[in-house]
């Protein structure tokens, strides 16, 4: 117990001294907000990898491949290359080109100077804001979690550990810590996953081995699509690896590098570094193997850990699935805080404020919507449980047409780019609540099977298109300063 | 049999790792050229 004492110790205290060197940087909202567009290649890149990968991908990866065997390495590889190389490939250089043509620091404030509509602005930041509050929360339970079983600690105190110093860093040190530390949290979180898949590929008796011995349990756990079928390991992949493309906390990594040449060697290093999307599915299938007594799931990370690593490893990958749920946590605060200020407050309520005061406001509120969260996952109620587990679903719903539709086509209309979002984000509760609604008919086994974001997603695509085709396209002004041609 | 004695169609995720690192070391510098063509025209 010693011992995780000292590393977490070290290593909380090391991300808060961050995050203080970092204050003395953030001088305006878009220092706080996007680190005013000053951030390299290797730190924009890593941190984008700390902030795709939550403890929950690294806990609840290991879940998937105890249950469904190597076959989910496909979701890892769909991670890499639709989540991470294509987003970057696709997404990342206009991104960065046009927020800074539209001089827009949150993605709402990207919908309203691309399509001039106030409209988009507000619904993108209010489904956004309250949506990612609610997927905080479920990333801050899984922290809290690998703190109970790990460190033997009562629930409310992995809750109260973690969510502090992530409040005191954001708040202090703005986005610049969030992506300095992310940078540092990636690190130790890629050495804790690498450390456990080689000890325990070890244990196990190497590849060939584990292959073998999964065969003899149930060759299920090692053809593809094995024991999952190919419904739910294709959904799963789309919902995981295409919902990063509509994620603000990550999408804003491409505002905030230094220029768009420097997305280049970005692309090549977060290519490799989010490579580790395979381990945890890797190693959850060798938990199947050395662990195969589980009562449930979830516990096959914590339980391979304390088998193969010494207390020392263990400390280490404990701080690695801790550094992934701060990483996330806190980008998405600064996302909700800047997002809630300039969007809602100032640009949708119309209410003025000096640049010293918006900065004000921001801290503060990163540590409002900071404290709101950790209060709600102290004990969360049965509703904000079930909302977490699609809260992912309705925010890449909601924002993932406008955007590519918004880079790509001039014509896209602004009427079209709102009612996309409407529609997907609505589509998706109704298909997640469907079951529970008394009254409507039960949905046939094939189509109740399909996951909310790609209902949703399907629909706000749909309605981008006709939406575009019957309606007026954006006023010329904003899209020539888009696209820069003006 | 692929290595490891896995079907083809499970390792077939580590080809596309593979061939994902091979896309972005391709895009890295084909768009490279791309804007070194373009200044040396400007």
């Amino acid at each position: 117990m010693i011992v995780y004492i000292i590393v977490l110790v070290f290593y909380l205290g090391l991300l808060a001294a961050i995050g203080v060197v970092m204050s003395g940087r953030s001088r305006s909202v878009g220092d706080f907000a996007i680190g005013g567009r000053s951030v390299g290649p290797w730190v924009t890149a890593l941190s984008f990898v700390a902030a795709y990968y939550s403890s929950v991908v690294i806990i609840g990866g290991g879940a998937f491949g105890w249950k469904f065997g190597l076959a989910t390495l496909w979701v890892g590889a769909g991670n890499v290359l639709i989540g991470t190389t294509l987003a970057w490939i696709v997404l990342g250089r206009r991104i960065r080109r046009f927020t800074e043509n539209l001089d827009a620091m949150t993605l709402p404030g990207f919908f309203f100077g691309r399509y001039g509509s106030a409209e988009a602005r507000i619904f993108s930041a209010a489904a956004t804001g309250l949506f990612l509050i609610i997927y905080n929360v479920s990333v801050l339970k899984g922290m809290a979690n690998t703190f109970e079983v790990l460190m033997e600690l009562p629930y409310w105190s992995g809750v109260v550990i973690s969510g502090v110093v992530i409040l005191f860093y954001t708040a202090v040190g703005g986005y610049l810590a969030v992506v300095y530390t992310s940078f540092v949290q990636a690190l130790v979180m890629i050495a804790a996953l690498v450390l456990l898949t080689f000890m325990s590929l070890q244990k196990v008796g190497g590849m060939t081995a584990l292959v073998d011995r999964l065969n003899s349990i149930d060759p299920g756990l090692v053809n593809t699509p094995g024991v999952w079928g190919w419904a739910g390991l294709i959904s799963f992949t789309l919902i995981v690896s295409l919902g990063t493309w509509g994620m603000p906390q990550l999408l804003v990594r491409f505002y905030s590098i230094r220029s768009d040449k420097m997305l280049r060697l970005g692309t090549v290093i977060v290519t490799i570094g989010a490579s580790v999307a395979l381990l945890p599915y890797l190693t959850g299938a060798v938990a199947r193997v050395l662990v195969p007594e589980l009562s449930s799931a979830d516990q096959a990370i914590p339980a391979l850990t304390k088998l193969v690593l010494n207390d020392w490893g263990g400390a280490l990958f404990l701080a690695g699935v801790v550094a992934a749920g701060m990483s996330t946590f806190a980008g998405v605060l600064i996302i909700i805080s800047s997002s809630m200020v300039n969007d809602v407050w100032i640009h949708g309520l119309g209410r003025t404020m000096s640049p010293a005061a918006e900065l004000k406001a921001t801290r503060l509120m990163s540590l409002a919507v900071g404290v709101i969260s950790l209060l709600i996952a102290l004990k969360p109620p049965a509703l904000v449980l079930v909302l977490t587990a699609f809260s992912w679903a309705v925010i890449a719903s909601t924002n993932l047409w406008p955007l590519l539709f918004g880079l790509y086509w001039k014509r896209t209309s602004p009427k079209a780019a709102l009612w996309s979002m409407i529609a997907g984000v609505s589509v998706a509760l109704l298909w997640q609540a469907w079951p529970r609604i008394g009254w409507l008919p039960e949905l046939p086994g094939a189509l109740a099977g399909i996951h909310s974001f790609l209902v949703g997603t399907a629909v706000g695509l749909v309605v981008i298109l006709i939406g575009t085709f019957a309606g007026r396209a954006a006023p010329r002004d904003n899209v020539d300063r888009a696209w820069g041609s003006r | 049999m692929a290595p490891f004695h896995l079907p083809w169609q499970t390792f077939g995720a580590f080809l596309v790792l593979g061939g994902t690192i091979i896309l972005a070391l391709v895009w890295a510098l084909v768009d490279r050229m791309r804007d070194r063509d373009r200044e040396s025209g400007s």
